[in-house]
């Protein structure tokens, strides 16, 4: 005997010792420490879903990219896109749908941090004028020769009677130039400007008819909102509006009640606002989505799991007890996994969490070994205490050596730069060697306790064993021969199988964050994906603006020079003589309270006059719809007019009114004068909200940089940061970021499936000093693997950054079934026979467990998870079906050589 | 004594008379790409639409790569007064002013405006609900925008009618209030009113709809021409090839809507016939 054996003989005695003499306290120390574990855990184990933080700080591309965010802050947003399609009228709907959906969202800041769905005058800044065209310019200061005294007017008396009276000065065509610029007006505006008067004219009716009217100053005209420009793509077929919300790190989906909000706004500006098709996207609402639908669909299967585990271990033993033994030894070792994770690193991250899964569909396993162990010496008349003697000297092994696999499997990406796999090395690792230590102390201690009880009932005879698959395995070089020809011819499938980065495709189908997702990159310039770079000063921003927009699949680019009009000094010469032209703004204070009745109805008529001229060229021009509004504002002047030379003291009704409107008006006046006197627009000039997206904490300035392509796809992504790194090496952002982590991913699991080989050869080699033995305990893994592939090869299953983290869950399980067969081979000195001992179906039941603890997830929306469950369950099948036919055959093969051999 | 010295006021009076004065010896000469828009009739003033022609002048100028500039006049005694003072190469005309004065001063015609789209005009007599149902005893005035050419405006109004009538019993004034005039026919004040297809058109958006009745309608009538002053040479060629490619411009889109035309389309044939017809004097008088 080797000395290697020597060791695990007098290891596994050594543990049976432990078990038979301390049983109870071996029960009471595991489970007060999984109680301590537990609370100490949900006290302060916390969850970060920082996605930045599942890989490394120290990284290149990751260590730019934290430093661009702590800079210029996190512009992560949710994206509301609205579909306009294309006309004026959705337009007009989309806006107003933003509207609703930001006045909701405002009183929040707990949750919403900025609303960015369109840009007012007032919010370009002093210099906002400047923001127009030199053409546009000339036409304002130009303008301003005839609307100059006319606001003077108003100035002097802002009082309604004099504002009706203004407009109808400029209506009725008195001066020459005024009238010239009323009547070449953009018809748009004056759609506006009659929509407007309407209104005012309408709210003045209600006053008028109420008998207790608002008290002064009456709120809400909505002057500051004037000439606010809607942020609709260039297409104009949708409206984005932009939200940045307040992030926990601390939750699964960091941005659910934020996300619950906006979703809320929305819902009630659909009510408010009929008609508009939107909905709600970007990187924060595709992860909560995911999330969300992982969730719903995980409970799903976990419960499926649940009742069919139950069905099974029913219909197998007979028996709940011993399964509920099993689930008891693996629930304390999730718990103290939990206390590990917390001293270790104190919390868990979007891939460590997972680890919990991953116990689940291995630890289970090794507690069946034991119990069926357990259930087939009870049959052949042991007493319980020597059953569990047995099962725990016979099944040791098997389950150390598939224990000691899948922690290579896991500790092998320790250290690696993808620090969220890292973790859940870590994590995962350390769990399996707590499922380890639970099912080969706890869970025998359990068997005997209970067993000295009598609480255990023997188990039936014919379920734990499968002897019709003896003779079908007799036939050794048959069977081989079918299944190595079968694997072999289908090894061209076996090439097909590629790698899909595509995160998009993984979501659900349907789901609205994806459709919408898919609407900006198919129909507008927008992404919620742009790359990111930094500048030292506005030359550098130009010349690399330049370079950027001159590159392949590059598509909106955004900076602080979108903020910086041109011709600034001829526009501010312009504006300087016209602002002369305007007489000093009076307090806003100065607005008169009284109402003068009888003058306030002259200025209505005036301004009927004023109309009524329009109106003839609104007729000869056919213009059908602002002829019937123009009737409409007619008659409601007539109907105001009236009633105020009827009754001039009911004119007091309008105070509040007067007041309101008089204030904003004058404030707008103030703000439009001192805009007419800016020089020029700087970056340090520009507002706060402009300046901290454009402008860094250290006075660098972003650029951002928007795909045209769909940089979902894999290859897109690529030529796209490469065709921004020939520009700029330091480019960063998400598409950097999601390039890099999906490609350190790809490598960091190859490396670990390639250290795991050499780990798990090692423990083998170390175990038996036979290399007969590696080849034939990975020869089901091998196997299982290769057919899988050609599965996947031949449905158009592609691994995915979801279900490649079925990879070392299946080393587990292939590992598992050839460990445990070779341990009972050396238990019988031969492979024959082994069908008729409990191994074959311990293997089968174990394999069975894992397959329908994921069959659930077949029927996931989750795209991700469901090719997840598809490649567990196809893996965990073919993984059995090479440890139930190929194992056995190659072992009898191999038995009957060396007999020949020896014959020899 | 006092030493006087010349006041800024008497500086600005000579600088005014000087230009007066170099301008009256210096008429400026009108290009064979400058235009005259001339629509008796149409609201507002030649101050008002000064901009929009400058705007069409600029634009041509772009296309054609001449110098153009252009005037608009909606009164009939100023467009007849700026013919012969302007010299103008080209025009657009209003129908009425076609066929009256179209011999007169040479037109020819190089393109048509497509107001709302349409490529013809039809003209409609319309009288309030309680009026005579046959025009022929309809009496008193009956004012419209198109009739300020006396002779041309019967002829175009009841183009079609056989036998032609020598006369009809109500006078025919042009308005450059076209709205007014119908409400004032709606409300009984004149006897009726005569409306082009887009005044027609926009009458539906109108109250006065239901007060009004249709009792005579034209037949198809051209719309209004674009023209040469004279036979058309190789500049107003041009002219009419750029306006004809409007339609299909981006850029001309929002001048097209302040010029109140679809576009520009080829010469409506009509035209000629228009000119015979009032040669011929087959027309009511």
């Amino acid at each position: 005997m080797s000395l290697g054996r020597k060791i695990q003989e007098a290891a596994l005695e050594w543990v049976w010792r432990v078990v038979s003499r301390y049983p109870w306290q071996i029960i009471v120390a595991g489970a007060v420490l999984a109680v301590v574990c537990a609370t100490a855990s949900s006290l302060f184990l916390r969850l970060n879903a920082d996605q930045d933080a599942l890989v490394s700080k120290d990284l290149p591309y990751q260590k730019r990219y934290l430093e661009h965010v702590e800079n210029f802050g996190d512009q992560e947003y949710l994206y509301v896109v609205i579909r306009t399609r294309g006309s004026e009228e959705g337009k007009k709907k989309a806006a107003a749908f933003s509207d609703v959906v930001a006045a909701r969202l405002q009183g929040h800041p707990d949750l919403i941090q900025a609303v960015y769905h369109r840009m007012r005058p007032r919010d370009m800044g002093p210099g906002a004028l400047l923001f127009a065209s030199l053409d546009e310019a000339r036409t304002l200061a130009s303008s301003l020769t005839f609307a100059g005294p006319l606001i003077n007017g108003y100035l002097a008396e802002p009082s309604l009677a004099r504002l009706f009276a203004t407009a109808g000065d400029a209506l009725s065509g008195r001066d020459a130039t005024s009238a010239s610029s009323a009547a070449n007006a953009d018809p748009a505006l004056f759609g506006a400007a009659l929509g407007g008067l309407d209104a005012l004219l309408a709210r003045m009716q209600a006053r008028l008819a109420s008998a207790s009217p608002a008290s002064p100053p009456e709120p809400g005209f909505g002057l500051d909102d004037l000439g606010a420009q809607h942020f609709f793509t260039a297409n104009g077929q949708l409206l984005v509006m932009r939200i940045l919300p307040a992030k926990d790190f601390g939750t699964m989906d960091v941005v659910g009640k934020p996300l619950e909000l906006v979703r809320q706004a929305m819902a009630e500006a659909r009510v408010a606002v009929g008609g508009v098709e939107a909905g709600l996207t970007g990187r924060p609402v595709l992860q909560a989505d995911e999330m969300s639908t992982t969730d719903r669909d995980m409970t799903l299967a976990g419960a499926l799991a649940a009742v069919l585990m139950i069905l099974l271990f029913v219909f197998v033993l007979r028996d709940w007890l011993r399964p509920l033994l099993i689930m008891a030894s693996l629930a304390m070792a999730e718990a103290w996994t939990f206390g590990f994770a917390l001293i270790t690193l104190g919390e868990l991250n979007l891939l460590s969490i997972v680890f919990a899964l991953v116990m689940a569909g291995l630890g289970v396993g090794y507690g069946i070994h034991v119990v069926l162990r357990h259930a087939y010496a009870t049959r052949q008349g042991l007493n319980s205490e020597a059953a569990v003697r047995e099962a725990v000297l016979t099944q040791g092994t098997g389950v150390f050596l598939n224990a000691g696999t899948t922690m290579s499997a896991f500790l092998a990406v320790l250290g690696s730069d993808f620090v969220g796999l890292a973790h859940l090395g870590l994590v995962a690792g350390a769990g399996i060697l707590f499922c380890l230590l639970a099912q080969l102390f706890v869970l025998p201690a359990l068997l005997l306790v209970l067993g000295r009880r009598g609480h255990l009932s023997p188990a039936r005879a014919d379920l734990t064993s499968l002897p019709w698959l003896e003779g079908v395995t007799d036939h050794s070089k048959a069977v081989l021969f079918v299944l190595i020809l079968s694997a072999v011819g289908l090894l061209p499938w076996f090439l097909k199988v590629g790698f899909n980065y595509n995160v998009l495709e993984l979501q659900a189908k349907g789901l609205e964050s994806v459709a919408y997702e898919r609407a900006l990159v198919e129909e507008s310039d927008e992404s919620t994906w742009y790359a990111i770079a930094a500048a030292q000063d506005l030359d550098e921003v130009r010349a690399l603006k330049e370079r950027f927009a001159a590159q392949p699949g590059v598509g909106k680019i955004e900076s602080i020079l979108d903020f910086l009009p041109p011709d600034q000094a001829a526009k501010a010469a312009l504006y300087r003589q016209a602002e002369i032209l305007l007489a000093p703004v009076p307090d806003p204070e100065r607005v008169p309270a009284q109402v003068d009745g009888l003058a306030l109805a002259a200025s209505l008529d005036h301004l009927s006059e004023g109309l009524e001229s329009l109106e003839e060229k609104l007729f000869a021009a056919g213009a059908k719809e602002e002829l019937a509004r123009t009737e409409q504002v007619l008659a409601t002047l007539a109907s105001l007019s009236a009633s105020l030379k009827a009754d001039p003291s009911l004119a007091v009704r309008l105070s509040g009114l007067q007041l309101g409107l008089g204030q904003e008006l004058v404030s707008l006046l103030d703000w439009f004068k001192d805009s007419l006197g800016t020089e020029t627009v700087t970056p340090d000039s520009l507002p706060p909200a402009l300046k901290d997206i454009y402008m860094g904490k250290d006075g660098r300035f972003q650029i951002k940089i928007s795909p045209t392509g769909d940089v979902w796809d894999f290859d897109n992504l690529k030529a796209f940061v490469e065709s921004l790194r020939a520009v700029d090496p330091s480019v960063s952002g998400v598409p950097v970021g999601f390039l890099e982590s999906a490609q350190l991913m790809h490598r960091t699991f190859l490396s670990a499936g390639l250290w795991t080989l050499v780990l798990v050869s090692l423990l083998f080699i170390g175990y038996s000093r036979s290399l007969e033995y590696l080849a034939l305990a990975l020869l089901p893994l091998g196997f299982g693997l290769v057919w899988l592939m050609e599965y996947m090869g031949l449905t158009g299953l592609h691994f995915n950054l979801a279900n490649f983290f079925a990879i070392p869950m299946l080393i587990g399980v292939g590992v598992d079934g050839g460990v445990h067969l070779l341990a009972r081979r050396q238990e019988l000195g031969s492979a024959h026979g082994i069908f008729l001992t409990s191994s074959p179906m311990a293997v089968a039941l174990s394999v069975a467990t894992t397959v329908i603890g994921f069959c659930g997830l077949l029927a996931a929306h989750h795209r991700g998870l469901a090719s997840l469950g598809a490649v567990m369950v196809i893996g965990s099948v073919t993984c059995m079906v090479g440890c139930l036919l190929i194992l056995p055959a190659a072992m009898k093969l191999s038995s009957a050589l060396r007999f020949k051999r020896g014959l020899r | 004594m006092k030493q006087t010295s010349l006041s800024p006021v008497a500086a600005l009076i000579l600088a005014v008379f000087g230009c007066a004065v170099l301008g009256w010896t210096s008429p400026a000469q009108a290009g064979p790409s400058d235009f005259l828009i001339i629509q008796p009739g149409q609201p507002g003033s030649p101050a008002e639409a000064q901009p929009v022609m400058d705007r069409l002048a600029a634009y041509l100028s772009k296309k054609t790569g001449e110098t153009v500039t252009g005037k608009y006049f909606n009164l009939l005694e100023e467009g007849l007064a700026a013919v012969p003072a302007e010299k103008p190469g080209w025009g657009i005309v209003g129908l009425g002013f076609y066929a009256q004065y179209g011999k007169k001063f040479g037109l020819t015609p190089l393109a048509s405006t497509r107001p709302s789209g349409r490529a013809k005009d039809v003209w409609r007599l319309v009288v309030p609900t309680n009026g005579p149902d046959d025009w022929r005893t309809l009496t008193g005035e009956v004012r419209g925008m198109g009739l300020f050419e006396k002779k041309a405006a019967p002829c175009l109004l009841f183009r079609g009618v056989t036998p032609v009538p020598a006369s009809q019993p109500f006078t025919l004034e042009g308005t450059g209030n076209p709205l007014k005039s119908l409400r004032d026919a709606a409300k009984g004040k004149i006897a009726g009113s005569v409306l082009d297809q887009v005044q027609y058109d926009a009458l539906a958006s109108l109250p006065q709809a239901g007060e009004l009745k249709t009792i005579h309608t034209s037949a198809e009538l051209p719309t209004s021409p674009v023209v040469a002053f004279g036979p058309a040479g190789p500049a107003q060629s041009k002219i009419g090839q750029a306006l004809t490619a409007m339609k299909a411009d981006p850029e001309a889109a929002e001048l097209l809507t302040l010029l109140l035309t679809d576009g520009f389309g080829p010469p409506d044939a009509d035209l000629a016939k228009l000119l015979l017809e009032n040669e011929n004097a087959a027309c009511p008088r």
